[in-house]
């Protein structure tokens, strides 16, 4: 107990990050993430990291993107419109087959919006973001200490697949603080990276971190080797070689509606499932912890033996799309949102419930 | 204490750093202050020009309805991030009887607006009370929270006057946490020569502790007891999380600065 630390959420992403190794940190200030590079600023340089406030976004990402290629751990972050900036150099960082990891603390858009939290950028993270044909992994933590234990994870899945990890953080958590306990610290070893620029000890030529393929059959060909790529990893995330980090379920055994909500949503979604059953209404909670690959298979199972699905976000609707994809029409999949910033009660959310179950 | 705490005409300036309670400590204060003198007299000003979420201005219902005094920004850019103070917070120091509770924003860089304010408090008592959660980073040892202290007295242009004591680990905190914490900044208060003012104590912590404080009755109702000689406040923390099971969800929004 006595060596828990009450931190914020983004002070934690800040943390975490230097415990799993990493040394470098390009970014730029925007609310409400503004607290990760304000910590790294102090914390890095007590580690002989290097933190760098670039000029701006794209400058930022483009500084990860050669710190990557000489297969450093590094990390940045920012806030939707900021993230937005950056999807030109995550698109090139997928290509050249880099690992880094990219925090998004969610804010209200489109736009400049606001800087209240949402959940509207499961689009932008889940399908690219950027341009060409390419894949991000992306981790949805829902506490503080979730948030440090997925930074660390991220950067050991980055290396792994060599691969940009996201990390999606709504406003909440990356504002809110809750007790914590740090995990160990990591290291790597560049030696595992033979493609690594500062490899020391590649042998014959330079190694080249490129994205530019000029003969369209070389295209095709990296192309169709990124696509096998990410067919490995959605294997073996689907053989449950990332159980802990995959998927949550709650009360779903018997559950006559199963709701699905990711991030800050499930913990609502907790109370209300409790709530329901108070009530004698059989709910259910699957809880999405990565959202790329997304756990189909645990809802295509459960749709074999619940009644119905009720998706909540803090957005329009966008985790619901792939739920649906899914569920394949088996069973109905409803949808209920709030957004511009506005926090679901868990009394609306039980009130929709209601509404689906006893429709009368 | 049946008093606005310090007196009527008391100027009370809280820092600390991010996260540390400030707000938490102002809202309890400055609500303590009108039970006391009634509606119109307990003013807080709300200097906060760092973060968003967590500033006072969101609870403005439901402090003009206890009867505060609430100084901030004009309401149409509420949700700004601009770093600009509105005139009311200088007129505030113009009215006797009515006594002052300053919050500033997060961040140490949060309290420099305090910089500006420190010669209008005029012949007024003041206190400076610097708040410190020893589970906070930064201010674990002894050593850090000398250090930091010194930084919030520059960038604030203020001396502090007392230290408040925090000790808690939001829902894990035990009567083990709370007092492992105290025993720290008692430590910390025996470096610096500066009294510890007071100890902030959650109303869920104070119901542990039952008949230890007295009175006893202030374990349910708030304000300010002592446990074993150590004067406590009894406060209720208003960014508790509206999502854990049981809690008043329709009461305080979780977190976002429009409270919608």
């Amino acid at each position: 107990m006595a060596d828990k630390v009450l931190m914020k959420g983004n002070e934690v992403i800040g943390e975490a990050a230097v415990l799993a190794g990493c040394r470098y940190y390009f970014g730029y200030p925007i609310t409400p993430q503004s607290e990760i590079p304000a910590y790294l600023s102090r914390r890095l340089p007590e580690v002989e990291g290097v933190f760098l406030q670039a000029e701006s976004e794209v400058a930022a990402i483009n500084m990860v993107y050669g710190a990557a290629s000489a297969g450093a751990r590094v990390m940045t972050s920012s806030s939707s419109p900021g993230v937005s900036l950056k999807q030109e150099g995550l698109s090139y960082i997928a290509g050249a087959e880099l690992p880094c990891v990219v925090v998004n603390v969610v804010r209200g858009g489109p736009g400049l919006g606001n800087i209240s939290p949402a959940q509207s950028d499961y689009w932008q993270a889940t399908r690219g973001g950027g341009h060409g044909d390419y894949r991000t992994l992306v981790l949805a933590p829902n506490s503080v200490q979730e948030i440090a234990d997925m930074t660390i994870a991220a950067f050991e899945l980055a290396d792994r697949f060599r691969n940009p990890v996201l990390l999606l953080v709504d406003g909440i958590l990356g504002q809110m603080m809750e007790p914590v306990q740090l995990p160990a610290p990591l290291s790597y070893d560049l030696n595992q990276k033979p493609w690594a620029l500062g490899n020391p000890n590649r042998k014959g030529g330079r190694n080249l971190c490129s994205t530019i393929f000029l003969d369209v059959e070389q295209l095709e060909e990296h192309n169709w080797h990124l696509y096998q790529k990410y067919q490995v990893v959605t294997d073996e995330f689907a053989k449950g070689a990332y159980q802990h980090l995959a998927v949550e379920t709650h009360a779903v055994d018997d559950a006559e509606i199963i709701l699905v909500g990711y991030g800050i949503i499930s913990r609502i979604l907790k109370t209300v499932v409790e709530k329901a059953r108070k009530r004698g209404i059989k709910a259910g909670l699957v809880r999405p912890k990565t959202l790329w690959p997304f756990p189909s298979q645990v809802l295509a199972d459960l749709a074999a033996r619940t009644k119905q699905f009720l998706v909540v976000e803090m957005s329009c609707g966008q985790m619901v799309e792939d739920v649906k994809l899914a569920v394949n029409g088996r069973k109905p999949v409803f949808f209920f949102g709030r957004t511009g910033g506005t926090v679901p009660s868990d009394f609306e959310i039980l009130n929709e419930v209601d509404k689906l179950v006893r429709p009368d | 204490m049946s008093q606005p705490f310090g007196g009527p005409e008391q100027v009370t300036f809280l820092i600390g750093g991010l996260g540390a309670g400030k707000t938490e400590l102002a809202l309890n204060l400055s609500l303590w202050n009108a039970a006391q003198l009634g509606p119109g007299k307990s003013h807080l000003l709300d200097l906060d020009i760092i973060n968003p979420f967590f500033r006072v201005r969101r609870l403005r219902a439901a402090l003009e309805a206890a009867g505060v005094v609430l100084v901030t920004p004009d309401p149409r850019v509420q949700n700004g991030d601009l770093p600009a103070l509105p005139a009311r917070v200088w007129a505030a120091f113009e009215q006797p009887g009515h006594p002052i509770v300053c919050d500033v924003g997060g961040g140490e860089l949060g309290l420099r607006p305090l910089a500006r304010l420190t010669g209008l408090a005029g012949r007024r008592p003041v206190q400076v009370l610097c708040v410190i959660n020893p589970y906070r980073p930064g201010c674990q040892t002894v050593e850090q929270v000398v250090a930091a202290m010194r930084r919030y007295s520059e960038l604030s242009a203020l001396t502090i006057t007392h230290l408040v004591a925090n000790p808690h680990l939001a829902a894990e905190t035990t009567p083990e946490v709370f007092e492992a914490g105290l025993a720290r900044l008692r430590a910390v208060a025996d470096q610096v020569h500066l009294p510890l003012a007071f100890a902030m104590m959650s109303d869920a912590l104070a119901v542990a502790y039952g008949d230890r404080l007295v009175p006893a009755a202030t374990a349910r109702a708030g304000g300010f007891a002592t446990l074993d000689g150590l004067p406590v406040f009894v406060i209720r923390r208003f960014w508790e999380d509206p999502w854990h099971l049981g809690c008043k969800s329709d009461d305080v929004p979780p977190c976002g600065p429009t409270g919608a």
